[in-house]
């Protein structure tokens, strides 16, 4: 071989220039794409690879405490520990379900239907008691894992249970108190978080760190004393009229906190499960009722206000029957004239149907509205209604004439308690609630929960008056007798409806709901009681079934409150 | 001399640049394969046995004499052709291809060695070719068939990746020399009418790859799956990367081939975009230096070779990386150095060592200078 020809042209080396330029053109194309990729692209890259490699179990969390305004325990949540599996995983499956079936309290077959699913996760069995994981840290099989949860317990049964409601499986509130607080008391769930890799396979899971996931506790207004007593008069109540079910509130009025909430018979949260969904509901708030005759108390209120009656005023009551129209209103005792408070201390239908004729549809309305009737009082429980109450201009004299009287109109009973507070309040409105303060996970108090403050609706010398007037009704001759209370002056009407029935749209000749709602003392009052039976069956009456009970809650309410009766010639010192 | 003195011989920077490429390489290998690692011997320890082999190679035909080169071209080029056509005979077929001859246990790919012949083949040729007015078509003829053959042959296999691969290169190789002007721009008129026709020669599996890379998103669980979880692997690095061992795309499976084709996308997830610029610039580092030993060579022949194996090794580089980043379709183009794969690491040690037997270059200019 000879020697080496030419050397490299010119044109050759620019050529080679050239291509190395293109080339260092095409590495800058490379870095601004993999630029591009890591920080403009707008579809997230990062998210997307979160998305498909992650999954998230949320595991109960330690959910906050709910105590009563004494500090007694209403519900808390408790560590206990879920059995999960990977099946996949778990080689020998029905040695593996004989051996987890006992621990469980689930048969081997049920264990084993899991086992064989084709899946990467399962669960075995949730909430189980923690002796579990030390059977299976003594005894460790490969794709069963263990994890933490916590499960709700209602230490006091049944108590309250309608108010405080529940949780389900997975921590969050269900019903009541649980649902309407649930963000505040669920906190931060933990989770399990799942890696999964690109053929589906779980790779590692981790628990988030379950203390900082506390929720915050909640103090009721609720005073399980108070919640007892009326527990337990109610239930008596309920057995000796033969009612199907009945509720009874106790409020403070001037703040509208709720002291008690009964309803009965009520179901115990820790197996809410095996009663049928109406034993849960909160009829105070989600059932609507013609109030009856409570709704007087109202049309007193507005024929005093309009000036349209005084005290003084007769009317003639038409020996229990007034033909109408086409209707005859029937009172349930033959009146003949009876001063204007005797019209609501006897409870004439009759007398109560010319006063809201005199009284007029449009002013009747706006009292009705004045009292919250016909609206939300914003209660601080799931699944509050409106009730219904039709507007005025719809109303024929008939109606106007049976609304008088409480019948027509539908409202739900936590009105009436609403209405009530207004009455003892000399004019001021309050919302009812059952929340109070809120704590931390060592029950120290982080903030009181806030509510609307009193507002005033009437002046508070027209509700003197009425005062005066609904406190003839409590006395030996009203129809209130029955809630007489030596020592006490207790103000409230009685009332007395005939249910409506759904199905046929008329109301009931047999249904009555008997009613009884006041509050004493009337000087400083208390507590706002109503006490409502459903469908007793030994008397209809109010004033027959539903004021004892009045009586002989507020016999041991007052006491507890702070009010000693007055006895003549006794002077406490 | 000792092993020192050996390798003084080579570009030590050059070497130096090699080196780090193929350890990092191996680096990223052992993070890709850490969480599944197949049975046997661990890919890591497997590509680092490449790796030392390669530079065995490397130090080794470095000391070769250029003009040995010069007369061997076109045996060499004829048994690399010969050694493609066993394929089709007795290859082993994965995947539907038949790319593999065993040889002593081990896979090897005869179109790697293309990558070496070709160029040499190439330059020999027209080193001898005489024209004052530069290329034309007719001197180009031979070369050209001399090209389209072998990469045939390899696109048959079928190998779309390998086969497209050579050819730019090459291609590229021949438009740098002493082509007319003229004839260039004819050149890039007619492949731009041409590339239509292109399709009907194509597999369904490689027009669907083509079709998938145009619009991924719409086959996101088919044939757009391994752009997408690239482009994810290396968007999902951010700056810094989630750290060597944390590349939760890699490590879950959700990229293919991440130890081989899709390594740099390893890179990217774990060592974030610094990672993947720092990659990029050490690959154009070390085909600049290569690249620049062409100038200084004083010899024609010399010249075109360290061209073409530059250009066979940078091509190489960037349609992998152009593929790991969505900006071209996925063929199954190893990166150079770093992917998992014997063949190709062994292949580029012998790039490299070939480039490095042309003496004369960095240290001082000897135009003109008779080699012996």
């Amino acid at each position: 071989m000879t020697g080496w020809s030419t050397s490299m042209a010119e044109s050759v080396r620019r050529r080679l220039r050239l291509v190395t330029a293109i080339v260092a053109a095409c590495f800058v194309v490379v870095a601004g794409r993999a630029f591009t990729l890591a920080f403009l692209t707008d579809t997230g890259l990062v998210d997307r690879v979160r998305r498909q490699q992650g999954d998230v179990i949320e595991l109960a969390p330690r959910r906050g405490k709910i105590l009563d305004r004494n500090g007694t325990l209403l519900a808390l949540s408790r560590r206990m520990v879920s059995v999960s599996a990977h099946p996949r995983k778990v080689v020998d499956k029905v040695g593996t379900a004989r051996f987890l079936a006992p621990l469980v309290g689930q048969s081997p077959a049920e264990v084993l239907r899991e086992l064989r699913k084709e899946k990467s996760f399962v669960w075995i069995a949730r909430q189980v008691p923690p002796s579990v994981r030390d059977a299976l840290d003594a005894h460790p099989i490969e794709g069963v894992a263990v994890v933490s949860e916590y499960k709700r317990f209602y230490p006091q049964g049944s108590m309250a249970s309608q108010a405080l409601g529940f949780v389900g499986l997975d921590g969050v509130g269900l019903e009541g108190i649980e649902l309407s607080y649930d963000a505040m008391l669920r906190g931060k769930p933990s989770t399990l978080v799942i890696t999964r890799d690109g053929v589906g396979n779980v790779i590692y899971d981790h628990v988030s760190d379950a203390y900082e996931s506390e929720g915050e506790g909640l103090v009721l207004s609720i005073d399980l004393n108070v919640q007892s007593l009326l527990d337990q008069k109610l239930n008596e109540g309920i057995k000796s009229s033969g009612a199907r079910r009945g509720w009874a509130m106790a409020m403070d009025p001037a703040t509208g906190e709720i002291l008690a909430w009964s309803v009965q018979p009520a179901f115990d949260p820790n197996a809410f499960r095996q009663l049928p969904a109406e034993r849960w509901k909160n009829h105070p708030i989600t059932d609507a009722l013609d109030p009856g005759s409570t709704l007087k108390a109202v049309l007193l209120t507005a024929a005093l206000e309009t000036g349209t009656f005084n005290e003084r005023a007769r009317l003639f009551c038409e020996n229990g029957e007034y033909k109408f129209y086409d209707r005859v209103i029937h009172d349930f005792k033959k009146y003949g004239e009876l001063s204007f408070p005797q019209v609501f201390q006897l409870s004439s239908n009759i007398c109560a149907a010319k006063i809201g004729l005199k009284v007029g549809a449009k002013t009747l309305y706006e009292f009705i509205h004045k009292f919250g009737l016909g609206e939300r009082t914003g209660i601080d429980l799931p699944g509050e209604i409106r009730g219904l109450v039709s507007s005025y201009r719809s109303w024929t004299p008939v109606d106007l004439a049976n609304i008088s009287y409480g019948q027509g109109l539908a409202v739900t009973p936590i009105q009436m308690v609403a209405a009530f507070a207004v009455f003892a309040n000399g004019g001021l409105s309050v919302q009812p609630h059952v929340g109070k303060r809120v704590t931390d996970g060592r029950d120290r108090l982080l903030r009181e929960i806030e509510f609307p403050a009193p507002r005033r609706v009437l002046p508070a010398e027209l509700i003197a008056r009425v005062n005066r007037i609904l406190e003839t009704v409590i006395t030996p001759e009203g129809t209130g007798r029955m809630a007489v209370l030596e020592g006490y002056r207790l103000a409230g009407k009685t009332g007395t409806a005939q249910k409506f029935d759904p199905e046929t749209g008329l109301y009931s000749k047999d249904d009555y709901v008997a009613s009884f709602v006041g509050f004493g003392p009337v000087d400083a009052p208390r507590a706002v009681v109503l006490v409502m039976l459903d469908e007793p069956q030994k008397s209809i009456y109010g004033g027959v079934v539903a004021a004892p009970l009045f009586r002989d809650i507020m016999s041991e309410l007052l006491p507890y409150l702070g009010a000693y009766p007055e006895m003549p010639g006794v002077r406490l010192s | 001399m000792n092993l020192f003195g050996r390798l003084r011989v080579a570009d030590p920077l050059l070497l130096g640049l090699f080196v780090f490429l193929v350890l990092f390489g191996v680096l990223n290998i052992y993070s890709a394969t850490q969480s599944y690692p197949p049975a046997g011997v661990p890919l890591y320890l497997k590509q680092l046995g490449w790796g030392v082999l390669s530079v065995a190679a490397l130090v080794g035909l470095a000391r070769v004499d250029p003009g040995i080169l010069y007369g061997l071209a076109y045996v060499l080029y004829g048994l690399g052709v010969a050694l493609i056509l066993l394929t089709y005979a007795i290859g082993h077929e994965a995947l539907g291809a038949r790319r593999w001859l065993t040889v002593g246990g081990f896979f090897m790919q005869p179109s790697e060695l293309m990558k070496l012949f070709i160029p040499l083949v190439v330059a020999r040729y027209l080193h001898g070719l005489k024209a004052p007015m530069g290329f034309g078509l007719r001197e180009l003829v031979v070369p050209l068939l001399l090209i389209a053959g072998p990469v045939l042959l390899i696109f048959r296999q079928p190998d779309l990746g390998t086969a497209a691969q050579i050819a730019i290169a090459a291609v590229s190789m021949i438009l740098m020399t002493d082509v007319r002007r003229g004839l260039l721009i004819k050149a890039a008129t007619a492949v731009l009418i041409c590339a239509p026709g292109g399709w009907f020669l194509l597999r369904d599996y490689q027009r669907q790859r083509l079709i998938s890379f145009l619009d991924p998103e719409k086959y996101e669980l088919g044939a757009g799956y391994q752009v997408i979880q690239s482009k994810i692997a290396v968007g999902s690095g951010q700056l810094f990367g989630k750290g060597f061992g944390m590349g939760t795309q890699s490590r879950l499976q959700f990229l293919p081939q991440r130890h081989s084709d899709f390594i740099y996308s390893v890179v990217g997830e774990e060592w974030g975009f610094i990672g993947a610029v720092l990659v990029l610039g050490l690959v154009f580092l070390l085909f600049f230096r290569a690249v620049r030993r062409a100038y200084g060579t004083g010899n024609i022949f010399h010249s075109y070779l360290v061209v073409g194996l530059s250009l066979q090794f940078v091509w190489q580089s960037l349609l992998n990386m152009m593929m790991v980043v969505g900006l071209l379709p996925v063929v199954g183009i190893p990166l150079p150095l770093l992917s998992y794969g014997g063949t190709n690491l062994l292949v580029m040690g012998c790039l490299f060592g070939l480039m490095m037997a042309v003496r004369g270059s960095t240290a001082a200019p000897r135009m003109g200078a008779p080699v012996r």
